[in-house]
C-alpha cells in the first residue's frame, strides 16, 4: 500500500466490455472512485481489473476525461470546464448515454454531472412523446389522464405537440 | 414551432439508447429547469411521481417567484420568474377569470394565498387548483407572520420605544415576540433613520432566503451599500450571518424597501415595495453584477412571493390563523 503510493508512476490495466484492454496511470484512474476503493481495499494493481459494462469506445472518452482532469492543476478551473465543453460538444446521444452509465457505474461524478446536464439540455426542447421513445417509457397514462395530466399545465406546453 | 427532424435526430432514431436506470433519470431531471419538467409529467406515471412532491423532490428544491401585477384592476396578470430566470405568465385561476384586482397575500404550505376583493383563495399555479376559502376558517396558515417595524408604525405598542425590530405574530398565543436582531458591531457607522440614531444600522427589508429569516440594511453612510444577512437557526441571535454586500446600489430609490426575496441559481431577487415605482432587483452572486427584472406588461404595482415548486393542492392540516392581508409572510416554519 505505502510502496505503490511512492510510485506515482505505477499503471493498472482496465479491460472494456469488448476485451481491449486500457494502460492507466494510476493518479488518472485514482477520478474514480470505484478504482480507488479496489485500489485502496489491496486489490493489486497487477491485474487486470476488467469492466463489464463499459465498451471500448466509452472507456476510451472516460480516460480522456480523467487523464485531463488528473494533470490538471486545481487553478486551471477556467480551462478544464472549456475543455468539458469541448468534450461533450458534438457528442450522439448514444454515446452521451453511454458514457452517463460508465460514469455512475465508475463514480465519477464529475463527468456524470456534465454528461446529465448535456443530456438534459437535448432533451429539453423535444417533445415528451419524443422523450419517451429516448427513455424506453412504456406510455401508462389512457389519452384521457394524459389530457388531464397536460391540462393541469396548459401553459408549459405552448409550441409543444 | 414545428418539430422537423434535423440530421442529427435521424441518426439518433437508428441506435437504440442503452436503458437508463432510475437513479441516472434523476440526476438528468434534476439538470433541467422547472417549465421543461413540467411538461414531462406527461410522460408516464412513474415520472410525474418522480417530478411531483412528495416523495422525491426535483420541484421542491427549487424556487421560483410568483408576480401578481395590475396597473389596473381589469388588467392583472400573473407571471412567474422561473428558475432559469425566464419569465412566464400563468392562466389565471378559474374561480378568478373574471376578478378584479389581486393580492398576493402570502404562502402556506407551497399554496399562495390570493386576496380578491373579500375573498381569499388558496391557489397552487402547477396543481391548478384554487380554492375558495374563508378568512374566519382556523386550519390554515401555520407560517408566522414577521415585520419590521419602526416607531411611526408600531403606534402604543409597548415597543415602540425601540426601532428597527423584527416581530412576530404567533396565532396561537395572538402575541407579538420580538425576534433577535444581530449585533451591530462598534466598528461600523450607527446612523439612524429620520434621526433616530439609536437605531443603529438602516433596516430596509425583511425576507425569507433559503428557509431563513433574512434581513438587508444599510451599512454605510451614503445608504449606498447594502448587506444582507440571514438568521441560520432561527430565534438564535449569534446565528445571524452576512450572506453577502451588494455595493454601490446605483438606484437610489430602492433602497427605501429592499427585501431579500429569493435565491434562484446565482441570482437573488429582490422586491420594492415602495409608493411609487416597484421592479425586481436581481444580484448575481457570482457575477457580483446587478440589473433589473422586467416587469410584465409595465405594470407599476406589484405583488410578488417566492414559493418552493410544489403541486400539493392541500394545505397540511395545521393550527393556526390567517389575519388579514399581511405584507410579509415567512415559508418558514417556525416554532413557537
Amino acid at each position: 500500500m505505502a510502496s505503490s503510493i511512492e510510485n506515482n508512476n505505477e499503471k493498472l490495466t482496465l479491460k472494456s466490455s469488448d476485451g481491449e484492454e486500457f494502460l492507466v496511470e494510476k493518479h488518472v484512474a485514482l477520478q474514480s472512485t470505484l478504482l480507488q476503493n479496489m485500489l485502496d481495499s489491496d486489490c493489486s494493481s497487477a491485474d487486470v481489473i476488467p469492466l463489464p459494462k463499459i465498451d471500448a469506445r466509452t472507456l476510451a472518452l472516460v480516460l480522456g476525461y480523467c487523464k485531463k482532469h488528473a494533470d490538471a492543476s486545481s487553478s486551471k478551473q477556467g480551462e478544464l470546464n472549456s475543455f468539458d465543453s469541448e468534450f461533450l460538444k458534438d457528442m450522439d446521444m448514444g454515446a452521451l448515454f453511454n458514457l452517463v452509465l460508465a460514469a455512475n457505474f465508475m463514480e465519477i461524478k464529475g463527468l456524470l454531472d456534465i454528461a446529465a446536464q448535456k443530456i438534459a439540455d437535448t432533451i429539453k426542447d423535444k417533445p415528451h412523446q419524443e422523450v419517451r421513445e429516448i427513455f424506453h417509457v412504456e406510455n401508462d397514462y389512457t389519452p384521457e389522464e394524459e389530457a388531464a395530466v397536460r391540462e393541469e399545465n396548459r401553459w408549459a406546453f405552448e409550441g409543444f405537440p | 414551432m414545428e418539430w422537423g427532424r434535423t440530421e442529427v435526430t435521424e441518426t439518433e432514431q437508428k441506435t437504440r439508447f442503452p436503458d437508463v436506470p432510475e437513479e441516472i433519470i434523476l440526476c438528468i431531471l434534476l439538470e433541467l429547469p422547472i417549465r421543461y419538467l413540467l411538461r414531462f409529467r406527461c410522460v408516464s406515471k412513474r415520472w410525474r411521481f418522480l417530478i411531483s412532491d412528495p416523495p422525491f423532490s426535483i420541484s421542491v428544491q427549487r424556487r421560483h417567484v410568483i408576480i401578481a401585477s395590475h396597473y389596473y384592476q381589469p388588467e392583472f396578470s400573473l407571471h412567474c420568474i422561473n428558475d432559469d430566470g425566464s419569465i412566464m405568465e400563468i392562466p389565471r385561476p378559474k374561480p378568478l377569470q373574471f376578478a378584479g384586482c389581486l393580492r398576493i397575500g402570502g404562502l402556506c404550505n407551497g399554496l399562495v394565498l390570493l386576496n380578491s376583493s373579500e375573498d381569499l383563495f388558496m391557489w397552487n399555479p402547477f396543481a391548478g387548483c384554487c380554492k375558495k376559502k374563508k378568512i374566519e376558517s382556523s386550519t390554515l396558515v401555520d407560517e408566522h407572520l414577521h415585520w419590521l417595524v419602526t416607531e411611526s408604525n408600531i403606534g402604543e405598542d409597548p415597543f415602540s420605544l425601540l426601532t428597527n425590530l423584527i416581530v412576530c405574530f404567533v396565532p396561537q398565543t395572538n402575541k407579538f415576540v420580538k425576534v433577535p436582531m444581530p449585533d451591530c458591531d462598534g466598528t461600523r457607522e450607527h446612523t439612524g433613520i429620520l434621526g433616530l440614531d439609536k437605531v443603529g444600522l438602516i433596516k430596509v427589508g425583511l425576507g425569507v432566503l433559503n428557509g431563513c429569516l433574512s434581513l438587508s440594511q444599510c451599512i454605510s453612510k451614503k445608504y449606498n451599500d447594502i448587506e444582507v444577512l440571514v438568521m441560520k437557526q432561527y430565534g438564535e441571535k449569534e446565528s445571524w450571518t452576512r450572506l453577502f454586500v451588494i455595493p454601490e446600489i446605483t438606484l437610489l430609490y430602492w433602497k427605501d424597501k429592499l427585501v431579500p426575496l429569493c435565491c434562484i441559481k446565482d441570482m437573488v431577487l429582490r422586491f420594492r415595495l415602495g409608493p411609487q415605482i416597484q421592479a425586481i432587483l436581481a444580484w448575481g452572486l457570482n457575477k457580483k453584477s446587478q440589473g433589473v427584472f422586467p416587469i410584465p406588461n409595465g405594470s407599476r404595482y406589484i405583488d410578488s412571493a417566492s414559493r418552493k415548486y410544489s403541486f400539493a393542492s392541500q394545505p397540511l392540516q395545521r393550527r393556526g390563523r390567517v389575519h388579514g392581508n399581511l405584507a410579509l409572510c415567512g415559508d418558514k416554519q417556525v416554532e413557537a
